[in-house]
């Protein structure tokens, strides 16, 4: 089955021949996106002719081998990283034709970004790290700070406001990422292997927190190596040798089988 | 040099060592140090700052001796030994007696004499005129025969003949006259015209002068026509200096040491005259070698504060290394890396930095040295006084040099690879912060030992006044107090009660206890600064809390000031580090600013001091000196007390050893008409009665308050009450004479010892002319048109008349100048400071590179990223240059305030002056960080994320 045909039979979007999104529901549309590495003489093709459509509050989760293209296709779909050629719209905004001003604002308004190594500021405690996107999109102080805590009290944190990242273990570390990404009440939230530095009972907990988060009606791109994560999405998407070779939808009547597919594998 | 040598061979073997029969750790250390060749660079520039201002201390004081070795060639050549004949006759007796000295230590004997005259060329408008020439009668043959270097004589040609003169090249340019050209020599009431034969150089007998000018203008004549002009010789005027000199076996400088032997020799020689007899060549050597070390002991004293800050910046810098590589250390140890061989790699490492940061800070040094020395010249020549300085760099002091910066780059590296490799294994991998240290027993017994160790310093320093006991004894009980207050009180508190206690002790020391200042070495005073500084950045350090929440307050909007203020605020350790490396170096620059700014000040207080009733004053030539009579008559004067001066010998109470000393006679005219303000008057309840005193009583004297301060015993020091043998080195005539009181500095008019005219008479006898004067001028009389007038007035008289302002304005302008030398130089540690910032924020930037990441991924904008490094580099700078500058002023305020350290100088604070070293001082570190700042900038989010997949 071509991408296109999986992308009508999932998403209910369609790509018009100028490559506008047609259906207006889609937060997330990519364009024959091409990005390569260079180094020196040499080039290596990380994405190739990359078509998606992503609907408003879809949880997609993103698999594939060591080297597949799964955290450059995150990096280039979110604007942290330049693309080779074609279009990436998000929200209807083509990202890459802004200026790097204008990308960075798009990014604190209306993006979250949840690591696998945290990446919270070691220097800021748990609610500075967690006020930062907020203060960034212009919330004014006191309510910044006042909005941090509460999302810190809903990850769990409550106890731990004024911990610096060294002082708090690596689930909660990961919480306070949650947090950060989400405090700002983002239209959507890119997590590259959130819980790959965690343990069993943490991931869980990761997951949990962002599957509450997406029934909310939260869009979660999230890049995987662990079946029982992306088992967690609505929607699996498997890139190979930078190119989308399989996308399937994990809700809907067919879910369960397709679930259990995913985990076994 | 050799043994320098050993020291750098024997600091470097167990890493030699290494880099041939450890492969493992060679190739870590050798690859660790490849790996970022720029980084590698910044760490080699910023360590090499220490060795460059060592070297550049010692290349000052080679020069400094090498320029005073060659004033003895130019003025003495190959005379190692003088010997002072009271009158013609006994001249002779002893240049007879002196030619039967034994050939095995003596090459040479010839007679010369000499005397003052002014000398003068052309005619009405085109006349020129130098006022202070000397005549010097020798027989050239027997000259140059002197020594058996007829080259180190200077001397060429026939004796000149009647008539005729030879000139030295100074005097040549002074009047603009050559070989042909006629001039006349005023001296003993009448001139005579003398045909120029000749130019000589200065040098060796030709340049024979002992007057302790650079420049020799000297009229050689033959002893016949010597003879002759002295024959006419009135009476008030003196007689000329009759000497016979002596030339050792040997080199120009190797003969001295002979001069034990060759003394000896002349003394039993001329057994039954009894004349002056001087080791002149040595004591020139002497002089050159105490000079030399002086000042190689002050630049270093002062750039010792910038090499402790190129410390700091070493210790900073492998503080950032060590936690950079911190899970690659872990994982070294975890594969079965023995500590000692992780110390071994991180240590051979740092030892390729430092030896390639010495060897390159030596080169610098050189550089660093050849400025000093170029701006050090001004300093040296004003318009009355002038030394030229010849640029010399001793292969020893390179030696030297090397090796200090080398093994205290190398120790501070080696303690820094010890402390690094305490780590623990699984935190290290994990990159998980350090638990705070545990109370450890031993800390505690260490800190008692510390409080008893610095109690009894503190009360052997207090009883003998040594200072640098009395300064660090309670510093060091304040430190050992630590461990056991940091128990039983907050922590936060009893340290920053510690930290301030040691700040208020460094400031109040001295003030405290005054005695213990007078006298102290320039090292004293950067130990006062160092345990200031530490005290100062420590409490600041600690009392960081309340800035961070006020920031919080009033800042938590402007994100780049809370992310450049949150990392210094964080890591406190780093902050203190690199804060205490500005405030170490602004510290010093502050104190000398300050202390010059204060003393210029003191200006028109000192011309006050040293006037007394006078404007004016003259000096003429003893050969031909001007009459008191005549300067009274003069348009304009008011009245006249003259004065006379005399080379005295002294000689300490209970010691043997003579000291040559000027010493200038006074009558009651000088009482009259106003003294000079005295120093110390000590029991008398004026200046008045204590002048009046002494002029009354030969048994008393007014000290020069810089008596023996060169020459002297160590850290002697003057004072009133001490007994003193005052002697005639002609006749050995001797009067024991107690100090009355201690006279103000009189800069460039140098009266010496101040004694009364019956009592200096009666010793000195025909020898002390009234050839100088002060002068009061009746009211509206201009000193500076009457000075100008007086000299063309009396020019055959060899008249040189000054307005005592602008002599002391011409003092204060070389110390001005000599103060500035010092900023300048000390500005070299703030290039320390401001490099070190440079180097640290560079590496912050490859530190923080995924930090920097997130940050531009979660939508902080690239200004906003540069903007937060230059709000932390102008933090770190701003927070140690007001610490610095406050420590400073306050330790000054204290000095001056509360004690009499500085005599009469006043507290003030150079308000300008300082705003613009401090704010010149924080911009040049905002602008050394413009780069690292936008090399931040320039960070793409997603690279420093490494987000591969």
């Amino acid at each position: 089955m071509k991408v296109t045909e999986v992308m009508t039979e999932i998403g209910g979007v369609a790509i018009a021949s100028g490559g506008t999104a047609m259906n207006d529901d889609a937060i997330l549309v990519t364009e024959d996106v091409r990005k390569i590495y260079r180094s020196g003489a040499d080039s290596i093709v990380a994405l190739e002719g990359l078509d998606l459509v992503v609907p408003q509050g879809q949880f997609v989760a993103v698999m594939g081998p060591s080297g597949s293209g799964k955290t450059t296709l995150l990096n280039c779909l979110s604007g942290l990283d330049e693309i080779d050629a074609g279009r990436v719209l998000v929200d209807g905004l083509s990202i890459h034709e802004l200026s790097d001003k204008e990308r960075t604002k798009h990014r604190a308004r209306d993006m979250g970004f949840i690591f696998q190594a945290f990446n919270l500021i070691p220097v800021f405690t748990a609610t500075e790290n967690v006020e930062l996107p907020l203060l960034l999109a212009g919330v004014r102080v006191t309510d910044a700070r006042l909005r941090a805590r509460e999302t810190l009290e809903r990850v769990g944190l409550g106890h731990r406001l004024d911990r610096r990242p060294m002082e708090l273990s690596g689930g909660e570390q990961q919480r306070v990422a949650v947090a950060r990404a989400l405090a700002g009440k983002p239209r959507i939230v890119w997590a590259d292997e959130p819980t790959g530095n965690l343990d069993s009972e943490m991931a869980v907990s990761v997951i949990d927190l962002l599957g509450e988060l997406h029934d909310e009606g939260l869009t979660i791109i999230l890049v995987t190596h662990d079946p029982a994560v992306a088992a967690h999405a609505d929607r699996l998407i498997t890139v190979r040798d930078g190119r989308l070779v399989e996308d399937k939808l994990l809700a809907g009547p067919d879910a369960r089988e397709v679930r259990e597919e995913v985990t076994v594998a | 040099m050799s043994v320098m040598f050993f020291i750098a061979l024997l600091v470097s073997a167990p890493f030699l060592f290494i880099l041939a029969r450890r492969p493992i750790l060679r190739r870590l250390a050798l690859r660790n140090a490849a790996r970022r060749p720029r980084e590698a660079a910044l760490v080699v520039l910023g360590s090499l700052l220490g060795a460059a201002i060592i070297t550049g201390s010692a290349v000052v004081g080679d020069t400094m001796d090498a320029s005073i070795r060659q004033a003895a060639r130019q003025h003495l050549g190959p005379i190692d030994e003088l010997v002072v004949a009271r009158n013609a006759g006994e001249w002779s007796s002893i240049d007879g007696r002196l030619r039967a000295l034994p050939a095995s230590s003596v090459d040479g004997v010839v007679s010369l004499a000499s005397f003052d005259s002014a000398t003068t060329a052309g005619r009405g408008g085109s006349l020129r005129t130098v006022p202070n020439a000397h005549v010097i009668g020798f027989d050239f043959e027997s000259a140059r025969a002197f020594g058996r270097s007829a080259a180190a004589t200077g001397v060429s040609g026939p004796t000149p003949a009647p008539g005729h003169a030879a000139i030295t090249t100074d005097l040549a340019r002074a009047l603009d006259v050559g070989p042909g050209a006629q001039i006349d020599v005023y001296a003993y009431g009448r001139p005579r015209t003398l045909a120029v034969d000749r130019v000589l150089p200065r040098l060796g007998l030709a340049g024979f002068s002992l007057s302790g000018q650079q420049e020799a203008r000297n009229v050689l004549v033959s002893p016949r026509v010597f003879a002759g002009m002295v024959r006419t010789r009135p009476a008030g005027s003196a007689p000329p200096a009759w000497y016979v000199a002596v030339s050792n076996r040997g080199g120009v400088e190797s003969g001295a040491a002979l001069s034990n032997q060759v003394t000896g020799s002349i003394a039993y020689a001329t057994a039954g005259i009894g004349p002056q007899i001087t080791d002149i060549k040595r004591q020139f050597l002497d002089t050159a070698d105490e000079t030399g070390k002086t000042f190689t002991q002050m630049f270093t004293a002062m750039g010792s504060f910038g090499v402790f800050a190129g410390l700091l910046l070493l210790i900073n810098l492998f503080v950032m290394l060590a936690a950079e590589r911190k899970s690659e250390l872990g994982m070294a140890r975890a594969v079965g890396m023995r500590r000692s061989q992780l110390v071994g790699a991180f240590a051979t490492e740092g030892f390729i930095y430092a030896l390639l940061a010495s060897l390159l800070g030596t080169a610098v040094g050189v550089g660093l040295g050849r400025v000093l020395v170029t701006w050090s010249q001004s300093a040296f020549s004003s318009e009355h006084n002038r030394f030229d300085l010849y640029f010399t760099v001793k292969p020893g002091s390179l030696a030297q040099s090397f090796v200090i910066g080398f093994v205290v780059a190398v120790l501070t590296i080696v303690a820094m690879s010890i402390r690094v490799s305490r780590l623990n294994i699984i935190r290290a991998i994990r990159d998980i912060a350090e638990p705070p240290a545990r109370r450890r027993k031993r800390w505690l017994y260490a800190g008692f030992a510390a409080v008893a160790l610095g109690a009894l310093w503190t009360v052997s320093a207090s009883a003998s006044s040594e200072p640098f006991g009395l300064l660090l004894g309670p510093t060091l009980m304040f430190l050992g107090l630590a461990p056991a207050l940091t128990r039983v009180a907050p922590p936060k508190t009893a340290a920053s009660c510690l930290a301030a206690a040691t700040v208020a002790w460094g400031a109040l020391v001295f003030a405290l206890f005054p005695d213990s200042a007078e006298g102290a070495s320039i090292m004293m005073y950067v130990a006062q600064g160092i345990v200031m500084t530490a005290g100062g950045v420590a409490f600041a350090t600690l009392q960081l809390d309340h800035l961070s929440s006020a920031l919080h307050r009033f800042g938590g909007r402007v994100l780049s000031l809370r992310l450049g203020l949150a990392y210094p605020l964080a890591r406190r350790g780093r902050t203190g580090l690199t804060v205490s490396m500005y405030a170490l170096v602004v510290f010093i620059l502050t104190f000398i600013t300050a202390i010059s700014f204060m003393i210029d000040k003191q200006v028109s207080t000192a011309t006050a001091n040293v006037s007394g009733g006078a404007n004016v004053f003259v000096r003429s030539s003893t050969a031909n000196p001007v009459s008191v009579a005549a300067l009274t008559r003069t348009p304009g004067v008011s009245m006249v007390a003259p004065l006379s001066q005399a080379e005295a010998s002294f000689a300490l109470e209970n010691s043997p050893e003579e000291h040559l000393w000027p010493l200038t006679g006074f009558d009651d005219s000088l009482v009259t008409m106003g003294p000079p303000k005295l120093e110390d008057r000590g029991a008398y309840k004026t200046d008045l009665e204590a002048w009046s005193s002494v002029l009354s009583n030969p048994s008393l004297i007014i000290a020069d308050p810089m008596f023996l301060q060169q020459g002297g015993p160590p850290n002697f020091s003057v004072k009133v009450g001490d007994r003193l043998s005052l002697i005639n080195p002609l006749t050995g005539a001797s009067h024991e004479v107690t100090v009355a009181a201690i006279a103000t500095g009189d800069g460039l008019i140098q009266n010496g010892m101040l004694y009364g005219w019956r009592g200096a008479h009666h010793l000195f006898g025909d020898r002390l002319v009234a050839s100088r004067s002060y002068v009061s001028l009746a009211p509206g009389t201009n000193p500076d048109t009457f000075a100008s007038h007086l000299q063309s007035q009396f020019i055959t008289n060899g008249t040189e008349a000054f307005s005592i302002a602008a002599l002391m304005d011409e003092a204060f302008s070389m110390t001005h100048q000599i103060f500035q030398l010092f900023q300048g130089y000390l500005a070299m540690g703030l290039l320390v400071g401001i490099a070190g910032i440079a180097v640290v924020m560079i590496r912050a930037v490859r530190e923080r590179r995924r930090q920097i990441g997130t940050l531009r991924a979660l939508g902080f904008p690239a200004q906003s990223v540069g903007r937060s490094f230059a709000i932390e580099a102008g933090y770190v700078a701003l927070q140690g240059t007001l610490i610095g500058a406050l420590l400073a002023l306050l330790t000054l305020y204290t000095i001056i305030a509360r004690s009499d350290a500085m005599g009469d100088v006043t507290f003030a604070v150079p308000y300008l002056q300082l705003t613009v070293l401090l704010a010149g001082t924080v911009l040049a570190s905002l602008v050394a960080t413009i780069a690292p700042a936008l090399s931040a900038t320039r960070i793409r989010p997603a690279v420093a994320l490494r987000m591969t997949g």
